[in-house]
């Protein structure tokens, strides 16, 4: 029961971050396996878990209005769910990525509909802020903010508790009695590593940035030839 | 003369650590907006009534970039202690909301090429570089990194806005914030160079032509994909199939 509980809270606290307070990256899958990993006490599992949903969605940024993938909360569950699932179970690393991977994608995306959903009802918080004021309560505002961060908890711990059982229930299916293919953690995450880094420099303006990146190609290939 | 307290200063930084909190499609950051200021305007209207309305004044849509936003909440800060004390006559509650207005989307732009589209890649690369070389550094990288530069860049926006007032909105646009942008790119594409032969050459990784394959494969499959996220989504489903087959077959 607490491992579960570890789980919904990682979500929560990494749904809050991403639209509500702080956001500090603890959201980020790399923040929230290696934590999640450590708090379930398989830290090296989770970091490696997290590392692979990292490269998955650099460039989904939770900015402003626009919809994103909420990508906290689905690692906390996937992630979770996976190492509560698949350690018991003899899986090999590169299954566990593999499962995470296919599971994250459209769960994420379902979390980020969540994000959607919340911010139409807090739409409901700008009459009742006025009120408020008007009626020379302006400290009521900040509980308003404490219902926001509430929500976001919530929301995200509610989230990430279904994604690990969803996930859980799945995996098992997956592993037997046909097991997925062992894709070989390592594999994946080259080929990942690669799509990452197009995505990071998809982000930047190449017009004017494009020699840096050239110039840290060469100045990487001379370091590793060099070592 | 009423003026801000540091202590209100203060509390108002804090308070911005929440601003998206009461983020809505009506109005966006207005409640966190009008929250950061209320202990400012405490200090400022002691009259009940004269708090309400200037509380009620900034309850108006704002949307800024999260990080940045503390540059606006000084300068409406200084602005409104210059409406309440009178020491400035230029300033007026239409002006307040007008450069209200104009600070908002220039954070906002600003914010977002800067933090979004400069420091977080940057910052995700040094934590992969780190990760690659032992995978519980990564995490502690990311979030040193990031969260050293993005609260500086909170106490000292609040600071600079508070100290600039309504000057706040021309200095911002000026020459500063574009050479940030510009550098903090540079950086990130840097260290983006920097962390594809690390994978490649990494122990664990597949033998080197193998490796620079899949890198390149991974990285040329996501820019057919361009921006389109469901495009991008299919990208990585197809490179994940594409792998577990080769692995699969061998």
């Amino acid at each position: 029961v607490s491992a579960w509980l570890i789980i919904a809270v990682a979500g929560g606290i990494a749904a809050a971050d991403t639209t509500a307070l702080f956001q500090g990256m603890l959201f980020q899958p790399l923040v929230v396996g290696t934590l999640l990993g450590a708090a379930l006490g398989l830290p090296l599992e989770g970091a490696l878990l997290g590392g692979l949903l990292q490269l998955l969605w650099i460039s989904d940024l939770p900015i402003g209005g626009a919809s994103f993938p909420d990508i906290g909360p689905a690692s906390a569950g996937v992630i979770g769910g996976v190492l509560l699932v698949g350690v018991p179970e003899p899986v090999s690393l590169g299954q566990a990525g593999l499962a995470a991977v296919i599971c994250a994608l459209p769960l994420a995306w379902l979390a980020g509909r969540t994000v959607i959903w919340q911010r139409r009802y807090q739409r409901g918080m700008a009459p009742r802020a006025l009120a408020a004021v008007r009626a020379h309560r302006p400290g009521y505002l900040r509980w308003l903010l404490v219902e926001g961060i509430t929500l976001s908890f919530v929301r995200g711990a509610l989230f990430a508790f279904t994604a690990a059982l969803l996930t859980g229930r799945l995996l098992p299916l997956l592993w037997s009695p046909t097991r997925l293919p062992d894709p070989n953690y390592w594999l994946l995450l080259t080929v990942l590593a690669g799509a990452g880094a197009a995505q990071a420099a998809g982000l930047l303006d190449l017009r004017t940035a494009w020699p840096w990146l050239v110039a840290g190609l060469l100045l990487g290939i001379l370091g590793v030839w060099w070592l | 003369m009423n003026e801000v307290r540091p202590s209100s200063r203060f509390a108002a930084f804090l308070s911005g650590l929440a601003l998206q909190a009461g983020y809505n499609y009506e109005g966006f950051q207005h409640i966190g907006f009008a929250a950061c200021l209320l202990p400012a305007l405490r200090d400022l209207y002691p009259d009940p009534a004269d708090q309400a309305e200037a509380v009620a004044r900034h309850l108006e849509f704002f949307n800024a970039n999260p990080y940045l936003a503390p540059f606006a909440v000084g300068a409406l800060m200084r602005m409104e202690q210059q409406l309440a004390t009178g020491t400035d006559g230029t300033v007026t509650v239409q002006g307040t909301s007008r450069i209200k207005r104009a600070l908002g989307s220039m954070l906002g732009g600003m914010g977002d090429r800067f933090l979004w589209a400069g420091l977080l890649p940057l910052s995700i690369a040094a934590a992969m570089m780190a990760f690659f070389i032992e995978p519980l550094w990564g995490a502690l990288t990311l979030l040193l990194l990031f969260n050293l530069a993005q609260l500086i860049m909170r106490a000292e926006g609040q600071r600079v806005g508070f100290r600039l007032g309504a000057r706040a909105a021309p200095v911002l646009a000026g020459e500063v914030g574009v050479k940030a942008v510009r550098w903090v790119q540079r950086f990130a594409a840097l260290l983006i160079g920097l962390l594809l032969p690390v994978v490649v050459a990494h122990p664990q990784t597949p033998a080197f032509p193998l490796s620079a394959g899949l890198v390149a494969a991974g990285a040329g499959l996501m820019m057919l994909a361009g921006t389109r996220r469901l495009y991008r989504v299919f990208s990585l489903l197809l490179l994940t199939a594409l792998v577990s087959l080769y692995a699969l077959l061998t």
